[in-house]
């Protein structure tokens, strides 16, 4: 995939937001609608073809925790709000960040993780959990060995203490399981595909009305200079 | 490997080097060949002795018969080791048991010197179990080399096979098997596996045959790929196998790296691969044991939901919360089965699921309870109570467990009893002899019924998707 080869001609060891995301939908995940603004000018024009209200994040392959980072703004409501977030995001991220992230905002009460990471003795793995700020804590996850039959994916969604959240919720219809399923195979594809990747964070996942959504998204590289311990994959 | 381990595993004649009486493990060897039925002869080596635990010595390797010996123990020191496997494999004596500790378990010293010991064995063709293993027991052929002591109970040969890397924790499991009254085909401690590997056992254990279900103890595994190829085998053959592998807690992890230096795993990755692979994974010595006995002695359920009877109310709460703890499905008689059921017993009865047969239900009409419930198509197993007898003569309420037990069927729905009182021999024998497995301690015998589920609804489903693999 050429966005990883260049990625990787540059150096880099993570995929922005934005390419993670490219990444994510070549293989059919549902992502955010979005662009890389150069300019506020450009990040109007943006947020009105996505529609208001939108999000704005300081875009860069290097910064990996921009919630921390202070480089999130959510829920755009209009112009105004934009171009000052604009220069929010701009002072605050001056010289680490190339662009401005303008995306389609996602509302949903119910919020996963999924990933991928390559076990050294079983090759690539598929995770799935619950997702939230209580993620590190409730470590409510489950894991299956790519490649995922679809009735891997379903049961592994199960599995997890919180499974609850996938019926009808607070007014909103059943999750979609088999968009969810599908999602959790296509990480797995990937696995196998790629082996340039090494790990990939989907966080949040948000189901939107029953359509979950990558909100977030990371790819990590391999790294190719240090110790490879990822060379027993499995396969 | 196979035919190679056939003959390993059934040694006839066998010389152990480094037999003495300073340590138990001749001793406990000895003790199982004087048990009824056992065979293989035992040649001691020991340059001090003329004979050990009764039984004539010979002062070196050389002094062993020609063309006889073809199985050697080897229990001397780590350091005499490679010298002694040499020299039996000089003799043509290339089925070796190594029981010597002081090798990767222990450093890196000792891990050089299983480096050494490996490349002998594939010099000179040895076929080697451990080192730090206390051996085997193939109780279907009835040989034994093992070295521990814990064993008791008769050894019954029988369907399931036993496989620890570690000696003493697997020790455990096959005591309390045997307890059990539950028949063993082989029980094998691989310790360092220099050679031979938990993979190879259970290869093995799958080819031969006579084992219908494997429990191991395991602290890693070194082969996962090839681990895969194994579970899907299995999965073919409908060979459950049960692990309980150590590795959930860091300290767990630690003590399985520092007992056989493998990889515990993630616990939540291996989770998985368990769990897409059909291999059952489980807390407890307990639970692996009833698991192992429900396996070897019911027919998988056509699905998981499960029909109760008892003769308590309190019990029936008790079961079904239990159920409900362990996500096993209870669902509602049918409309036909409570009809029926209101004919069989006493009026104030309310027929559900658990059913309350009332104390009157017990003393008659218990015969026709049972039909309706096996005849319901909501349940696709029965828990009936059942009073384990603690004699010939001392039955509780006659006719009452013939009930049930005179409708277990080999190709039927299957049928677990619910045992209410402590479960003597008598009655363990008694249960084995009508081909059913019992319900001793409600908590290890609900889990092992859901891991009966779970394993029924992997094979459906292995049968329509992953059959073609």
């Amino acid at each position: 995939m050429k966005i990883i080869e260049d990625a990787i001609l540059r150096g880099e060891k993570t995929l922005s937001e934005f390419d993670s995301k490219k990444v994510l939908e070549a293989y059919s995940i549902p992502v955010t609608r979005e662009f890389i603004a150069k300019s506020t000018a450009e990040a109007k024009v943006f947020a009105r073809e996505i529609g208001y209200p939108v999000v704005l994040k300081g875009s860069s392959s290097t910064l990996t925790h921009k919630t921390e980072l202070n480089m999130v703004e959510l829920n755009i409501k209009d112009e105004k709000a934009l171009e000052e977030a604009c220069q929010s995001i701009e002072e605050r991220g001056k010289g680490r960040i190339d662009g401005i992230l303008v995306q389609q905002m996602i509302r949903g009460e119910r919020e996963f993780v999924a990933g991928l990471i390559r076990d050294p003795q079983l090759g690539p793995c598929v995770m799935f959990g619950l997702g939230g700020i209580f993620t590190e804590v409730l470590k409510d996850v489950t894991f299956r060995v790519a490649p995922l039959e679809m009735e891997d994916a379903l049961e592994m969604i199960t599995e997890i203490k919180a499974k609850k959240i996938l019926d009808r919720f607070r007014g909103k219809p059943a999750v979609n399981r088999d968009l969810l399923a599908n999602i959790l195979r296509s990480l797995g594809r990937i696995g196998l595909d790629i082996p340039e990747i090494a790990e990939i964070d989907i966080n949040p996942l948000i189901v939107h009305d029953e359509i979950p959504v990558a909100v977030d998204a990371l790819v990590v590289l391999r790294d190719r200079n240090g110790d490879d311990s990822y060379s027993r994959d499995g396969r | 490997m196979n035919e190679r381990l056939q003959k390993f595993f059934s040694p006839m004649n066998i010389a152990v080097v480094g037999a003495s009486t300073r340590n138990m493990f001749f001793g406990n060897m000895a003790g199982y060949s004087r048990r009824k039925g056992a065979v293989g002869r035992f040649y001691p080596v020991n340059p001090g002795a003329d004979e050990v635990c009764g039984i004539p010595a010979v002062p070196s390797i050389s002094h062993l018969p020609e063309h006889t010996i073809d199985f050697a123990v080897v229990m001397v020191k780590s350091s005499l080791a490679l010298a002694t496997l040499d020299e039996l494999a000089g003799r043509g004596i290339k089925n070796a048991l190594l029981i010597s500790g002081g090798f990767a378990e222990a450093g890196n010293e000792g891990a050089r010197l299983q480096e050494s010991l490996k490349r002998l064995c594939r010099e000179k063709d040895i076929c080697l179990l451990g080192p730090n293993c206390l051996g085997f027991m193939n109780v279907g052929d009835r040989v034994s080399v093992f070295a521990g002591a814990a064993v008791e109970g008769d050894l019954n040969p029988g369907t399931i096979g036993i496989l620890g890397q570690s000696g003493a924790a697997s020790e455990a499991i096959v005591t309390k098997v045997l307890k059990k009254g539950l028949g063993v085909s082989l029980y094998v401690t691989t310790g360092n596996e220099a050679i031979i590997t938990s993979e190879d056992c259970l290869e093995y254990m799958l080819e031969s045959g006579t084992t219908r279900v494997i429990i191991g103890f395991l602290e890693g595994f070194r082969d996962v790929p090839r681990m895969k190829r194994i579970a899907l085998d299995a999965a073919r053959r409908k060979i459950p196998i049960v692990l309980l592998k150590i590795g959930r807690s860091e300290k767990g992890r630690q003590a399985a790296r520092s007992h056989t230096g493998a990889l515990a795993g993630n616990a939540p990755v291996m989770d998985g691969f368990f769990r897409q692979f059909g291999i059952i994974r489980v807390e407890t010595i307990e639970e692996l044991v009833e698991t192992a006995g429900i396996f070897s002695r019911c027919p998988l359920p056509a699905g998981g939901r499960v029909g109760i009877s008892t003769m308590s109310g309190g019990l029936c709460g008790l079961y079904a919360d239990l159920c409900a703890r362990l996500s096993i499905e209870v669902p509602d008689l049918s409309p036909d089965t409570i009809d029926s059921l209101k004919q069989s017993l006493p009026d104030f009865a309310q027929p559900a699921n658990p059913l309350d047969v009332t104390g009157a239900g017990f003393t008659s009409g218990m015969d026709r309870v049972i039909k309706t419930l096996l005849a319901d198509e909501n349940i696709d197993i029965l828990l009936p109570i059942s009073f384990p007898p603690r004699s010939e003569t001392e039955g509780f309420v006659p006719g009452f467990n013939e009930a049930f037990l005179s409708h277990i069927d080999p190709a039927g729905k299957p049928i677990i009893p619910i045992t209410f009182r402590e479960v003597s021999d008598y009655a363990r024998t008694y249960y084995r002899d009508h081909g059913a497995y019992f319900i001793e301690h409600a908590e290890d015998g609900f889990k092992a019924v859901s891991h009966l589920v779970r394993y029924a609804q992997f094979q459906r489903r292995f049968g329509r998707t992953r059959e073609g693999i």
